[in-house]
């Protein structure tokens, strides 16, 4: 299970905890979100800009 | 004081838009509250936003606004050439359709219906109902008008700063076809004293957009992002009055893109003009 950050703000998606808010349940893998997706908190980096964090 | 009568009806409407401009600055606040990860700060948000009606602002400003600004897909960017009054309305209904359809999407990808209680807006406007409700059971039908008049001067306060802070600005297109990212180019900046106590430096806005979760006490003034000739107060007069904002700002634009307007933002109806 990966994480992922967003490189403005911060904020983690962690695969295995998902993020319930955005419909994204535990479990849902990066591969599921959607190329759309915008970073919820500030909304100025996309799905591509988030960075992998080592496991 | 209006529910008691005894006020004629040019008293009862100054007093009706000075309500609104102070509910006006209460959207203000709540912008600053709906751009915080805390929960508590993002429910006083909606509270802020329920007496203009106008609580899908929280949902659209920072999920809309933000990712597509100074772009022409953003309802509440507006264009060279615009003027406010036709920004008005596309920004008002443009706005409110691009947040349902968001939440609808979210709402869908938990399989909810975009009626459940989960929608930001149904929330808001829930509040809303539930003011304006209470407001009319004390006051009676009396206060109609005057919660209208109300929400209405203090949502188009938001938008006509809504139209001053990015007036013809325009992202690129990458070769990817991607917009390039938010940089201070693509806001108006004001650093007037006056201003910067009143809204909470929001008019710090180049910084606010380059990093939005940048709280307010921590905003920058970019010397190198365009700059408005004055403050929110007197652009807003501006605004108002279509011919005098041409002539203050048309010029700023153009200066800035160092006289390419295909660079800038331009309204339709001025599109082939500008780029022949």
């Amino acid at each position: 299970m990966a994480r992922y950050r967003c490189p403005e703000c911060g904020l983690v998606y962690d695969e295995t905890t998902g993020h319930r808010r955005e419909g994204f349940p535990p479990g849902t893998p990066w591969a599921d979100v959607p190329d759309g997706w915008v970073c919820p908190d500030c909304g100025v980096r996309d799905k591509v800009d988030f960075e992998r964090l080592a496991d | 004081m209006i529910a008691r009568g005894g006020l004629g009806w040019l008293e009862a409407l100054g007093l009706t838009i000075t309500v609104g401009v102070m509910n006006g600055i209460g959207i203000n606040t709540a912008h600053e509250l709906g751009h915080n990860k805390e929960e508590t700060e993002r429910l006083l948000a909606k509270i802020a936003l329920a007496p203009v009606a106008y609580g899908h602002f929280y949902v659209e400003h920072n999920r809309g606004h933000h990712v597509r600004v100074a772009t022409p897909e953003d309802p509440a960017s507006s264009r060279f050439g615009e003027s406010f009054y036709r920004f008005w309305p596309r920004t008002v209904a443009g706005s409110f359709r691009s947040a349902w359809n968001m939440e609808r999407t979210r709402l869908g990808r938990m399989g909810l219906s975009p009626w459940s209680w989960q929608n930001d807006i149904v929330q808001a406007f829930v509040l809303t109902a539930a003011l304006y409700g209470g407001l009319l059971l004390a006051f009676g039908p009396r206060l109609i008008p005057f919660l209208v008049i109300q929400a209405i001067v203090g949502f188009s306060e938001l938008e006509v700063v809504n139209y001053l802070e990015h007036y013809g600005l325009l992202r690129q297109r990458l070769a990817d076809r991607r917009y390039e990212r938010t940089t201070p180019a693509h806001s108006w900046n004001s650093n007037q004293l006056v201003t910067n106590i009143f809204l909470y430096q929001l008019q710090r806005h180049s910084d606010h957009h380059a990093h939005p979760t940048r709280r307010y006490q921590a905003l920058r003034h970019f010397e190198e992002s365009p700059q408005l000739p004055s403050g929110y107060a007197s652009m807003i007069v501006l605004a108002l009055v279509p011919q005098l904002w041409r002539r203050v700002m048309d010029w700023r634009v153009t200066a800035h893109y160092a006289g390419d307007l295909a660079q800038a933002n331009v309204h339709q109806s001025l599109r082939a003009r500008a780029v022949s």
